[in-house]
């Protein structure tokens, strides 16, 4: 996708910085590129020394990324929440080591691999998955309590501070630069600042829950990935996103991520946390999440019309901004 | 205007069955989901060919209704867009949410009739219309 060193040298350099991080030689084996979003790269590969071989994942900022998502954190930031979450004991991949400047290879760094299937469809559709499913619903409920009990303390500075009408004044700069002029997007602006709900206490949010971001086993969560959107926000938020019809894949009566039901959800969420969950709320951010999401389809689309990357996938994804319109009018009206 | 045999839509069902049935089998992985990508979109192609007509006319009946005003469809929308965002309606405005119901609905129609909720207000024939 992006014109940059040959994945040789990328090999050659990133066995050079293993090395220098891990305090022993380190050859790197099975390195390949893996989709990814425009703000980011992955990279597969095993990291192999005297001690054995360690399955790893390469996470760094893109190099040619010329537009990110306004509200993504640098990967410096990326790995300091992760550690985090690491040691509170949330299921999630371990920081192997970082880059450093000196390694000239960017922001980011290298993290365990774990086992398991993030493809929403077959979570959502396997048979191998179906003890998983009835056990999702429950482990998200568990894992967000866990999250949102993360002590803030040492993420102020590193994390920016969102509740809900500061995202939506970024959200509503990030439409208008794409100049569409689309009615219910309008209305769901107007709807969401009129809307907008009190959290009495802010948290750690994972920003981007969802099934798609967590890697699932037989028995259900092994890892939560993806924690570029991470923020200091109303925890509801995460609850709300973790609803947005889009990642349910058609199961239109399972509204928790296409398996599960929003009571077992909030049930074992206050259990978890012993704090209550206001279902109008969760509902305002599943509009939020919506309309986000609505934003993010205009995004892609525009990325294809502005010329910036010519591709027939992205420019579909502008048709898809519709659904979102749906979604939106479903829920608020 | 006339046209020759095939039509529009024929001449993009030979186009799907190409790239599904020549080209997909010769391809990566990757450039085979590309296209299903395109196949996919050539439908929506179609369907805006069939529909788009008429939900334009629709569409513009409405607005102008609505508006009290006459003009092109992208200034009438601007227009309406403009209104929402000062206040000049009501978010509880019948008129207004039954507008932006139906637009959404022919919207769908075109971009995708098999979306879930789409399928499930079809079926339940909300009532806001």
């Amino acid at each position: 996708m992006n014109a940059k060193m040959p994945d040789a040298d990328l090999k050659q350099q990133l066995a050079a910085a293993a090395s220098l991080h891990l305090g022993k030689p380190v050859e790197i084996l099975n390195l390949r590129r893996l989709s990814g979003g425009a703000s980011a790269e992955s990279w597969w590969l095993d990291l192999k020394s005297n001690t054995g071989i360690l399955e790893a994942i390469l996470r760094r900022s893109s190099v040619q990324s010329t537009e990110r998502m306004a509200t993504s954190i640098s990967k410096t930031a990326e790995a300091a929440v992760q550690k985090l979450a690491f040691h509170a004991g949330i299921p999630v991949p371990k920081i192997v080591f970082e880059l450093v400047p000196e390694d000239a290879l960017g922001e980011g760094y290298v993290m365990t691999r774990l086992q398991g299937e993030s493809l929403p469809q077959k979570i959502l559709r396997d048979d191998s998955f179906a003890n998983a499913r009835q056990q999702l619903t429950a482990q998200c409920a568990n894992t967000l309590a866990k999250i949102h009990q993360i002590p803030i303390d040492s993420l102020q500075q590193t994390l920016p501070t969102q509740p809900a009408l500061t995202q939506l004044a970024v959200l509503e700069a990030m439409f208008r630069d794409y100049r569409q002029e689309l009615p219910v997007f309008e209305y769901a602006f107007r709807w969401l600042k009129q809307h907008a709900p009190q959290a009495e206490t802010l948290t750690l949010i994972h920003g981007d829950f969802r099934n798609g971001n967590l890697m699932v086993g037989p028995q259900g969560i092994n890892g939560v990935l993806d924690w570029e959107l991470a923020h200091i926000g109303d925890p509801m938020e995460d609850l709300g996103w973790l609803c947005v019809n889009s990642w349910r894949f058609g199961n239109v009566n399972s509204p928790v991520g296409g398996f599960g039901q929003k009571e077992e959800l909030f049930a074992c969420y206050e259990k978890a946390s012993g704090v209550s969950v206001d279902p109008n709320a969760v509902n305002y951010w599943q509009a939020f999440g919506t309309l986000r999401w609505g934003v993010i389809c205009l995004f892609q689309a525009h990325t294809h019309l502005s010329g910036q990357q010519q591709s027939i996938e992205l420019a579909a994804i502008g048709r898809r901004v519709s659904e979102t319109e749906i979604d939106l009018l479903d829920i608020i009206t | 205007m006339a046209t020759n045999a095939p039509s529009a839509q024929q001449l993009l069902e030979a186009l799907q069955t190409f790239l599904l049935e020549k080209i997909s089998p010769q391809v990566d992985a990757h450039s085979a989901y590309h296209c299903k990508v395109a196949a996919n979109v050539l439908r929506i192609v179609g369907r805006e060919i069939s529909l788009g007509g008429s939900h334009s006319e629709s569409e513009s009946a409405r607005l102008t209704t609505l508006l009290k005003k006459s003009g092109s469809m992208d200034f009438l929308n601007a227009e309406l867009c403009h209104d929402i965002r000062n206040g000049n309606f009501t978010l509880e405005d019948e008129q207004l949410k039954s507008h932006l119901w139906a637009t959404t609905l022919e919207k769908l129609a075109i971009d995708n009739p098999r979306y879930s909720t789409y399928q499930k207000i079809i079926k339940t024939q909300k009532e806001v219309l």
